[in-house]
């Protein structure tokens, strides 16, 4: 590695370090105070979320709101949540009681594997069709993975997801329709996200393959005497994936948070899921806690992309 | 070396864009083909290499080395690249891999399709950079290259696979006057190595440098052949005497005119920045009636904005800028497009928008039919809609457009850079009678630094 | 809509799937199952079988979580429930009250010791009781003075009598764990109980498996291993039970019932629930405190229409506040209520009210408008909100609706802002109805209950069965409450439950318990 990348490596970990402490403040607090801006009285709705609504009255809130001190000023909980986070103590979840950092912790690692896996799978799905695909475009099979790509982007996740289950747990009851437990249960929702992710993710790969077979360097890499197959080896990959990556980071970042619909479907223990329930239970230290989590994943995942790229493409080691 | 024998380039659907033509190319002896664009000269070289665009075929024989190539498959013929034909690229910084060291891209011809092994080719590529002069830029990526290290790395990658029949298709396409000699010693050393090297240019002083045979093509036909010394000093045919001559260097230099008189537009400490980063800055100039004066530089170094600013178009940022003729006055200042089609409506005669202007500012018909007989255009030529006559054409019915508001300056916008060269020729030819014949002064804004120093009174280069 | 789509789609969508129809379908299945994880196969070998409701599971606190825990028969409290709704020994033997009805003695079961080795003793359900008294709960509303042990008794010694301390003793919140389940502060580490499972694997919010206890003091269970699943969507738990080999699925919508009915391998069962949708009335408004307007807005509502249209299901449209499942709570001698809005707007007439040009309903110049709050927490609620609306205008009263948070109800019934509510209440959140209807339909109303009304009689009758609901005038008590709830209509009952479950026929001795306290797991076997 030359020390001009070096000097980039250390440079991009050092600017997404300080996003990072900018990004867990600034969504911290800006979780802070949509809580407190959201509908009803938060006693009430913590007390809701805690004791079912059936158990719920307003004695069971105010006792809330004293063991929590609600009614201190918002000023004094938010220093108390600035100063517990610089200790490294996020505080417990007001339904459970169980610390954030556990909690946030379980559905961020189940979320994580999903999206991991999901990502993994659409690699392995798209990669080899989009390349495939742009070696003859317009080709029959270039269509119809395109028309395979329109119609499945087209059709909303949860009914992908539906169609499988129906397929593989319900008719040949094969895996397990919902639930999580051993890697079986990683299948269904895995796959699901993966067609979904794959439906687009194929057309990034074909264009971008496309584009690198039909460049100068390209041309003249098989004038200059290699094959296809070599010059394919040699020039294709390491340039096609540069914007592939790029995009496979985004992808991810959209999986991790935006698949609770997929979550709930599947009965997985996603941190969208929980974020959710948590809104809703104005758990405010979970919501704290799970919005930072997606904070730094969206900047790691944007250093590592970012990382990736550097080393795929020496372009980047100029840039500062 | 190579023989040609009746080889012609169509379209799938017959249409011919190359006539058969024959030829023969001796080892040790450059053969260059000289021509306009659209004249066929690049097909006929990937006819020869077999790279054609898709949708366009080549018959006739091509004899290389006695082997008869064009009895070969596709793949027969492209599995000659780099091993038997040698092609080198048009534009060396774009065919190089961005993401791989330059060394690599020399050496991997070397291994894999002259299949030395590893450490032999690395050997061999190292010893090219030296005899290039770069040894220093093995290992760095095209982007660290300046265009010229590019060229060279480009030209080593290309005949590592150990051909000794060289097609070069317009190597010096943008290049500056140094460039261009290096690349033609770089074809010439090829030839004094006793290896066949086949040239298309546009230039005319690459095919002197390179001497050998020249062949003259002008739509698909080839008008005239023969020693490069003879043809192009005492050419047969007319068209290749015009060829010659439209090289904007041999323009006969345009006459010095004195600036006497009061300026027309006095512009003092002109700068300007874009997103942050300075175009130019502190440029002043001052034009004469009569005068012409020339904007080169780089592209996207502000040549257009300094006149767009001139213009009042667009701010400065600083500076000032003072004009003869009152503020009521503005159309004395007028603006030539870069393509003509911007000022004429697409689908009504030309005489339909003249008329207009005619009216709109008082402007008696007398005016247009002497400015049209001054350009030498034929007056039934504003009968057609603007699509119907030639790019050159319109650009001097452009001018005439310009001129009937009796304008005291013009900005001419790369007025022929989409022009070929004779055209170009032609339009700048009729810039030049129009600042003879009036007391107008003309900014030209162009990339072609030969072109401006030929016409111009005066050059800035920003 | 969206459970319409999805039926309509798996209708569809079933020839192209059906293995049966298609020869290629079998190649196809080949080629997966060969294709498929030997894991995943082998999952479904063991002898386990799969809850799944949409309750999610929130920690091991009993009062926040621990309803999930007496259900799966983890954790077992010293009441418990019969198969008729009546309360029935469960760590207790048995229990007597004193000629005072200020002191309870409940015997302690003999030989009962938890999972973790320790012997279930008075002191250790002392400690689990102090801990729950503590915590908001059916037990902390009991007007205890001491709790001691006494042989292998608890004594509870009350400030007044108070006859429903045995049914908040069934109540999932007094749930007896062993002493060493509790850290220092009272907070529950590990959930240590007496039932007839243990934990396996407890991973909130959504995953709970069990492990059958061998040496359970009652009836053992018979299935090795069950897993809970909370899932939130109706239609993964119907294609749960559609795709699993043994599964109960609890609370299904009425799209997927009426696909999985013509399912043969599964069993569709119902229970009427002691819930009811109801309008909250804030008897304070100048309009609404007069009971002819109340009869009026009661006669408006079609409830058979929301029923049978809106629903799914005719039954469940309210005749009186409680179902038929609660007998003792269920008066047969009232006259069902009605609907005529013909008669309704009579009603207003009645009132004083004359109708404008619009056909609204008006009073000393001004409009009968009204609005409703209501929340989206569960989702029918704004549709019958909706509904009502229309009825209403129907009649001449012009109702907004306004939905919000939950906790706009109690909030509004404490600043006196609200008007009329409509809610979804759990009248048993202990095993006996009266403990909630007491707090709600007696002096000063309740957040969930009845609003700036008050009736000294029914009052009076509350009291009294809170004293006694075993003696002979606890059935005329009853009878007055229900009789003015209906006349007076502190709250409107617009519409009842049903809990719709989807069981494999491969189990056998499934119940259901209209209070939810238990799934009654030990009692299941699977049959081949």
């Amino acid at each position: 590695m030359k020390r001009q990348t070096v000097n980039t490596l250390l440079n991009i970990l050092a600017w997404r370090s300080i996003q990072a402490v900018f990004v867990a403040l600034f969504v911290g607090i800006v979780c802070f105070f949509a809580a407190q801006g959201l509908g009803g009285n938060m006693a009430y709705r913590i007390a809701g979320g805690r004791y079912g609504i059936d158990l719920m009255d307003s004695s069971t809130a105010e006792s809330v709101a004293r063991e929590l001190g609600l009614d201190r000023s918002l000023w004094v909980r938010l220093v108390e949540w600035l100063g517990d986070s610089l200790t490294f103590n996020f505080g417990n979840s007001l339904v459970s009681g169980s610390p954030v950092i556990e909690e946030v912790g379980h559905t961020l690692g189940h979320s994580l594997t999903l999206a991991g896996a999901s990502i993994v799978l659409s690699v392995f799905i798209a990669v080899p069709l989009g390349v495939l695909a742009a070696k003859h475009p317009n080709s029959w099979f270039d269509k119809t993975l395109l028309f395979c790509s329109v119609s499945l982007k087209s059709v909303p996740n949860f009914v992908i997801g539906i169609l499988l289950v129906m397929l593989f747990a319900v008719q040949m009851k094969l895996l397990p329709a919902a639930g999580h437990g051993d890697f079986s249960y990683l299948i269904l929702p895995t796959l699901t996200l993966a067609l979904g992710l794959a439906a687009v993710s194929v057309q990034v790969v074909r264009d971008s393959t496309l584009g690198v077979r039909n460049s100068t360097y390209f041309l003249f890499s098989r004038i200059k005497g290699l094959s296809d197959a070599q010059t394919f080896q040699r020039h294709g990959w390491r340039n096609l994936l540069v914007p592939v990556v790029a995009f496979l980071g985004i992808q991810f970042i959209t999986i991790v948070e935006g698949v609770v619909v997929i979550e709930t479907l599947f009965a997985w223990p996603g941190i969208g899921h929980s974020l959710v329930h948590a809104i809703f239970a104005r758990d405010i230290p979970i919501v704290q806690g799970a919005a930072v989590a997606m904070g730094l994943i969206f900047v790691a995942m944007n250093a590592l992309v970012d990382i990736a790229v550097l080393l795929l493409d020496p372009r980047e080691g100029g840039k500062s | 070396m190579l023989v040609v024998k009746n080889l012609s380039v169509k379209t799938l659907d017959g249409n011919m864009i190359v006539n058969p033509v024959s030829f023969e190319l001796v080892a040790g002896e450059a053969l260059t083909i000289v021509g306009e664009t659209g004249s066929g000269k690049t097909l006929l070289a990937q006819a020869i290499a077999n790279n054609l665009p898709e949708g366009l075929i080549a018959e006739g024989e091509i004899y290389l080395h006695d082997q008869a190539i064009h009895t070969l498959s596709a793949d027969d013929r492209n599995a000659l690249w780099g091993k038997t034909i040698c092609v080198l690229p048009q534009e060396p910084t774009r065919s190089l891999d961005p993401t791989m060291h330059a060394i690599k891209q020399v050496k991997e011809g070397y291994q894999i399709v002259k299949g030395l092994n590893s450490s032999d080719a690395t050997a061999q590529a190292s010893h090219d950079f030296e005899c290039v002069k770069l040894p220093h830029a093995t290992h760095k990526y095209p982007f660290e290259l300046s265009g010229g290290m590019a060229q060279r790395v480009a030209f080593l990658a290309s005949r590592s696979g150990g051909a000794t029949f060289t097609v070069a298709d317009e190597p010096t396409k943008g290049l500056d006057a140094n460039r261009r000699d290096d690349i033609a010693k770089q074809l010439r050393s090829l030839i004094e190595k006793n290896e066949g090297v086949f040239t298309i240019t546009h230039d005319i002083d690459v095919a002197h440098q390179l001497g050998g045979r020249v062949m003259i093509m002008r739509k698909g036909d080839v008008i005239e052949v023969g020693e490069s010394q003879q043809v192009l000093s005492h050419p047969a045919h007319p068209y290749t005497q015009e060829l010659i001559d439209a090289d904007p260097r041999r323009w006969p230099k345009r006459e010095a005119k004195s600036n006497k008189d009061p300026s027309i537009v006095n512009a003092k400490n002109l700068s300007k920045s874009r997103g942050g980063k300075a175009l130019f800055s502190d440029v002043s100039l001052s034009l004469h009636p009569g005068q012409i004066i020339g904007v080169s530089g780089d592209s996207g170094c502000g040549k257009s904005t300094l006149g767009d600013m001139l213009l009042g178009l667009l701010p400065s940022d600083s500076g000032t800028i003072e004009w003869a003729h009152k503020n009521n006055e503005k159309h004395k200042a007028q603006k030539l497009f870069q393509d003509p089609t911007d000022v004429f409506s697409a689908h009504v005669p030309l005489r339909t928008s003249f008329n207009d202007l005619m009216k709109k500012y008082h402007i008696g018909q007398d005016k247009l039919t002497g400015l049209l007989a001054e350009l030498r255009l034929d007056e039934s030529l504003i009968d057609r809609n603007p699509d119907q006559v030639s790019g050159g054409e319109l650009q001097r019915l452009a001018i005439v457009r310009v001129m009937l508001l009796d304008p005291t300056f013009i900005f001419a916008d790369e007025p022929t850079s989409r022009l070929d060269m004779l055209t170009q020729k032609a339009v700048i030819e009729a810039l030049v009678n129009v600042v003879k014949h009036s007391d107008v002064a003309i900014m030209i804004v162009s990339h072609d630094k030969a072109l401006l120093s030929s016409v111009c009174d005066e050059l800035i280069t920003l | 809509m969206l459970c319409y789509i999805i039926t309509l789609f798996l209708e569809i969508t079933f020839p192209f799937v059906d293995p049966r129809a298609n020869t290629s379908m079998k190649y196809l299945k080949k080629s997966l199952i060969i294709a498929a994880l030997a894991g995943a196969a082998l999952s479904l070998q063991a002898q386990t079988i799969t809850i799944t409701s949409p309750w999610e599971l929130k920690s091991k606190d009993p009062t926040v979580g621990g309803y999930a825990f007496t259900r799966m028969g983890i954790t077992e409290t010293l009441v418990s429930i019969n198969k008729a709704g009546g309360l029935k020994p469960q760590l207790a033997t048995d229990w007597s009250v004193s000629d005072d009805k200020k002191v309870w003695t409940f015997t302690l079961r003999n030989n009962v010791t938890f999972s973790d080795g320790e012997a279930l003793t008075a002191d250790a359900v002392i400690h689990a009781l102090e801990v729950a008294k503590e915590k908001p709960g059916p037990l902390k509303g009991v007007p205890i003075l001491s709790m001691q042990s006494k042989n292998n008794s608890v004594v509870f010694t009350l400030e007044k009598p108070y006859t429903l301390l045995p049914a908040a003793l069934g109540h999932h919140t007094t749930m007896i764990l062993s002493p060493k389940a509790y850290d220092k502060d009272g907070d529950v580490n590990q959930v240590v109980g007496t039932g007839p499972f243990n934990v396996k694997e407890f991973t909130p919010p959504q995953r709970l498996s069990i492990v059958k206890k061998d040496d359970y003091w009652g009836e053992k269970a018979s299935i090795d291993e069950i897993e809970y699943i909370a899932a939130s969507r109706s239609v993964t738990r119907a294609l749960m039970a559609e795709s699993k080999p043994s599964i109960i699925a609890y609370s299904l919508d009425a799209a997927s019932i009426s696909r999985l009915k013509h399912n043969p391998k599964l069993d569709v069962m119902s229970i009427m629930l002691p819930r009811v949708i109801t309008i909250k009335v804030n008897h304070k408004h100048p309009f609404m405190q007069d009971i002819n307007v109340r009869q009026a807005m009661s006669q408006a509502i079609n409830r058979n229409g929301i029923a049978a249209s809106l629903l799914r299901s005719p039954e469940i449209k309210t005749t009186q506040l409680l179902p038929p499942s609660l007998s003792q709570w269920h008066n047969t001698d009232l006259e069902p209520f009605q609907y005529n809005a013909d008669n309704a707007k009579a009603l207003l007439e009645k009132a004083g009210f004359t109708f404008n040009g619009e056909g609204y309903a008006e009073k000393d110049g001004k409009v009968f408008e009204i609005t409703m709050r209501t929340y989206s927490d569960r989702p029918e609620l704004p549709l019958i909100a909706n509904a009502i609306q229309d009825q209403f205008k129907k009649i001449g009263i012009k109702m907004d609706i306004s939905i919000g948070s939950y906790t706009e109800v109690p909030g509004g019934h404490q600043d006196g802002t609200l008007e009329v509510a409509l809610m979804s209440r759990n009248y048993a959140t202990v095993q006996s109805p009266l403990n909630n209807i007491a707090s709600d339909f007696g002096r000063g109303g309740a957040d969930w209950g009845a609003m700036n009304w008050e009736n000294e009689a029914v009052a009076k009758a509350l009291d009294a069965l809170k004293l006694d609901n075993t003696d002979d005038a606890a059935d005329a008590n009853r009878a007055l409450v229900t009789r003015a709830i209906q006349e007076e209509l502190p709250v409107i009952p617009v519409i009842w439950y049903k809990q719709s479950v989807v069981v494999s026929k491969n189990l056998k001795g499934v119940s259901l318990d209209p209070f939810d306290t238990t799934y009654r797991l030990n009692e299941i076997e699977l049959v081949k």
